[in-house]
């Protein structure tokens, strides 16, 4: 088929100009060796960082442990202040309620001893709504 | 074997620890009812379990009613279903303090 002139689409006259085909991966950056000593080094860092930060922290929460201790006397004082005052309305209301049942003893201890036996959540409020019974129990479960 | 102590023997504690509430404690948190069982316990002690419970018996009914506090809960209900029956014949009247309003003052 040489022979026949056909219009064939061939390459300019000379070729064409050369070009760049071998593979080009340059080297650059940092080694492997640099690169995990880098890594290290801000873990590092981060680490000493994070023991200093944990340091203050213990020292604030020993704070708010001796302000807790410090507090403490106080805030039991109260409770047992309300305790006493609740126990004494419960006694009254209880002396009103119960006058006209027959063979009932107001303020009758349960126990055999003259102790004190602190009282239940249930006994200071047995004559408030349920309300109150159940914030008395479980009202520290809620955050609002 | 109530007569040969193996635990002390062998030097460990396998039940000893939970024997009573009144033992060591973790935290040293003494329990609820730790004045209660010491009593009984110290009423008790040397003559037996079925003699304590009969002999040292008002010691073991406070120490039963501490734990379980039925007779507690039993005077608690009969309070309740009292005052009940008064507000429905309509004789009584809950005080301010057992409505249900905050509290003002300690």
């Amino acid at each position: 088929m040489a022979g026949s002139k056909v219009k064939q689409d061939m390459p300019p006259r000379g070729g064409y100009a050369s070009f760049d085909y071998k593979r080009n991966i340059p080297k650059r950056g940092l080694s492997g060796y640099s690169m995990f000593g880098l890594g290290i080094g801000v873990m590092v860092f981060g680490y000493w960082r994070l023991f200093r930060w944990n340091r203050e922290r213990r020292r604030l929460q020993i704070e708010d442990l001796e302000a807790r201790i410090a507090l403490m006397p106080l805030l039991q004082a109260e409770k047992d202040r309300r305790t006493l005052r609740v126990m004494r309305e419960n006694l009254e209301e209880e002396a009103i309620i119960m006058k006209d049942v027959p063979g009932w003893k107001v303020g009758e201890s349960v126990f055999h001893t003259t102790r004190w036996v602190t009282p239940l959540s249930e006994e200071l409020c047995n004559l408030s709504p349920r309300e109150e019974f159940l914030n008395m129990r479980f009202g520290f479960l809620s955050y609002l | 074997m109530p007569f040969v102590d193996i635990q002390s023997w062998l030097g460990i504690n396998v039940d000893g620890w939970m024997l009573q509430q009144s033992g060591a404690q973790p935290h040293h948190r003494a329990p609820r009812c730790h004045a209660f069982e010491k009593e009984w316990i110290e009423c008790g002690h040397g003559i037996g379990q079925i003699r304590a419970k009969k002999e040292c018996l008002p010691e073991f009914e406070d120490f039963y009613e501490c734990m379980h506090k039925q007779k507690t809960h039993k005077r608690l209900y009969a309070i309740r279903q009292q005052r009940d029956k008064l507000v429905k014949e309509g004789t009584y009247t809950p005080p301010s303090c057992h409505s249900g309003k905050p509290e003002h003052g300690p």
